[in-house]
């Protein structure tokens, strides 16, 4: 909202404090899914900011470029080649699936890489328009939470849906936190007493959901269960790190989350004599 | 306009203020196993906050249901987005005021002015927004003491922004002053507002996936929405909800997550009298689906009051037997 002139009569000119405000807009995510991988209980050990588990996600849906299609936005890529692999994300706007293939940004003010998301209009298995994506929220590759403005592709480019386990991945994973309390002078470290595992996803494990604390025995052992994963902490290491195993990974299952950007703004009132 | 703030929640939207209450209705489960808790497995702190929810009527519109929907006799395919019925809904009744509040009627009403009937645990209210705007603020009012004249006036600003519905109201808004009471009378007819309400699938929330594709031991998203017709223009002064040019929207009034057992199968059935069973959800978004009743016709609210059985399904979602989040220590 941009600021707007008043003409009042007479007095000099004068601004008035701003009012400030905000809008708040909420959209879900469309469904992605956690993949299974091969059990492995060894003994592993992660540092601080390391996770505990690391699973690959995908969208939902999927689909596949049969033809080279370009993407007419300022991009460095300039066209997908037959065969690129792209997920769907649903747009509550319009009411229809994007199908989003990764290229990456020539814009400076985010991080993370735009996509460019097509179309298919009258549902005749062809794209028929393409949307930049708008950043990816939190930088994670699925999230499309603002696409642009359309523009029509010179001609319809045929797709074809694959099986959503081929599409575009990123990573879901469990991030870790010891709680402990803090040390006293001279005193030896405290004993860990409980571990916060937060899922996180994308490049940057961007963390997607509320911390869970798990209280640990004296020991500083214990298990941790989320999502169906089950994981034996077995230890922490003078160095911070810790040491554990993970006796269940994470069964497939669909996942959500709710995006919100809050935008604040001001107005400001000037006052100009007529 | 700079965006400032990114901010991820879970599960709930963290509104701006001001913004109407929502009961709590997440979608992402912490747990995709999610057993009932019942109410004497909730920490007593947390029973002590919930104990004020149950029952608790919340501020809305009260509506007359026009049109009935027949019961399918044999389940159904609905894609991700789809509607499983459509009723249409108008005011309940109306009062027509007999001069306009502190003397203003291009804010506030005219004299002669129809009010549609709200309510919420105090009683009755009566509402009224500028019919020649197609956006502006709700003001509604209120017979404290049953005399024949409002001694209350509320303003609700959030309806101006984006609402879809004319007359659908969720919050009461700030008190707004009244300067001397406003005489009103009964009216014979009600404002000629007339909405579509739909209750609409949005895709699995949580669970697991089988092998082949079905989603278990979850939640699948449906919502009760009020639906705006696209390509419909408005003739001046009409008050009839209008969208000009542009795909269907939809105003989620209230979302209804529907628990899916271990086999995928769920069940939606609460005291207005929608009820339906889901069959099956497929993770890439499809739904297999059996309405059994939508909501009655004639008078009644969108929004029932909270039940001590809905807020604990709520809560099952998050929060283990000892009343803490599912990831836990085993002993």
């Amino acid at each position: 909202m941009r600021p707007f002139p008043y003409l009042a009569a007479a007095s000099a000119a004068f601004v008035v404090a701003g009012q400030a405000a905000a809008q708040t807009r909420t959209v879900e995510s469309s469904p992605f899914v956690i993949h299974e991988i091969a059990a492995d209980p060894t003994v592993r050990n992660a540092k601080k900011g390391e996770p505990l588990l690391v699973q690959p996600v995908t969208a939902s849906r999927a689909a596949r470029l049969e033809v080279d299609a370009p993407t007419l936005f300022k991009s460095k890529t300039q066209s997908f080649a037959a065969g690129t692999a792209m997920f769907g994300s649903y747009d509550e706007a319009t009411g229809r699936w994007l199908w989003c293939a990764v290229a990456e940004s020539k814009a400076k003010w985010w991080a993370g890489d735009e996509f460019a998301c097509y179309e298919d209009l009258d549902a005749d298995g062809r794209f028929d328009t393409v949307r930049p994506s708008g950043a990816p929220f939190l930088g994670v590759p699925l999230f499309v939470f603002s696409p642009g403005a359309a523009k029509p592709l010179p001609t319809p480019v045929p797709y074809s849906r694959i099986d959503f386990a081929n599409g575009p991945k990123t990573e879901y994973a469990l991030s870790w936190r010891a709680d402990r309390p803090r040390a006293k002078a001279d005193q030896p470290a405290p004993k860990v007493e409980a571990i916060a595992v937060t899922p996180a996803m994308g490049p940057n494990a961007s963390p997607i959901g509320s911390a869970a604390t798990v209280k640990l025995d004296g020991q500083e052992t214990g298990r941790v269960f989320f999502r169906g994963a089950e994981i034996e902490i077995l230890g922490f290491e003078p160095d911070g790190s810790v040491r554990y195993r993970v006796l269940k990974g994470l069964p497939r299952q669909v996942g959500r989350v709710t995006m919100t950007m809050t935008t604040s703004y001001t107005t400001v009132p000037i006052y100009i004599p007529g | 306009m700079t965006p400032l703030l990114l901010l991820l929640t879970l599960g709930q939207a963290e509104p701006a203020a001001p913004t109407p209450p929502a009961p709590p209705s997440p979608v992402e489960a912490v747990d995709p196993t999610p057993d009932r808790l019942t109410w004497e497995e909730l920490p007593a702190s947390l029973r002590a906050l919930a104990e004020p929810m149950i029952g608790r009527k919340s501020f809305q519109s009260v509506v007359t249901v026009e049109t009935p929907v027949d019961a399918d006799s044999a389940a159904r395919t609905v894609a991700y987005g789809d509607l499983l019925l459509r009723q249409t809904v108008r005011p309940a009744a109306a009062v027509r005021l007999k001069d306009a509040p502190n003397g203003k009627p291009g804010k506030y009403g005219p004299a002669g002015a129809l009010l549609w009937q709200a309510r919420d645990g105090e009683g009755d209210h009566w509402c009224w927004r500028d019919p020649a705007k197609a956006q502006s603020n709700v003001y509604c009012l209120r017979d404290k003491e049953a005399d024949g004249r409002f001694d209350v006036l509320y303003e609700n600003t959030l309806q101006k922004w984006g609402a879809i519905s004319r007359f659908l109201v969720t919050w009461r808004g700030k008190d707004e002053g009244l300067q001397a009471p406003v005489a009103y009378e009964p009216a014979t007819e009600v404002p000629p507002y007339s909405e579509t309400i739909a209750v609409r699938y949005v895709g699995p929330g949580t669970g697991r996936v089988t092998d082949d594709g079905r989603v278990v031991d979850g939640v699948a998203g449906f919502e009760l929405v009020v639906v705006a017709a696209p390509n419909t223009p408005a003739p001046k002064g009409n008050a009839l909800v209008t969208v000009v040019g542009g795909p269907a929207r939809f105003e989620p009034l209230r979302r209804l997550p529907v628990r899916l057992d271990a086999e995928g199968r769920g069940e939606w059935k609460d005291v207005s009298g929608l009820r339906f069973f889901v069959d099956r959800v497929s993770v890439d978004g499809d739904a297999t689906v059996r309405l059994v009743s939508g909501l009655p016709t004639g008078e009644g609210v969108l929004n029932p009051p909270l039940t001590r059985e809905a807020l604990l399904e709520d809560l099952s979602e998050f929060l283990d037997a000892s009343g803490k989040p599912k990831a836990t220590a085993a002993p």
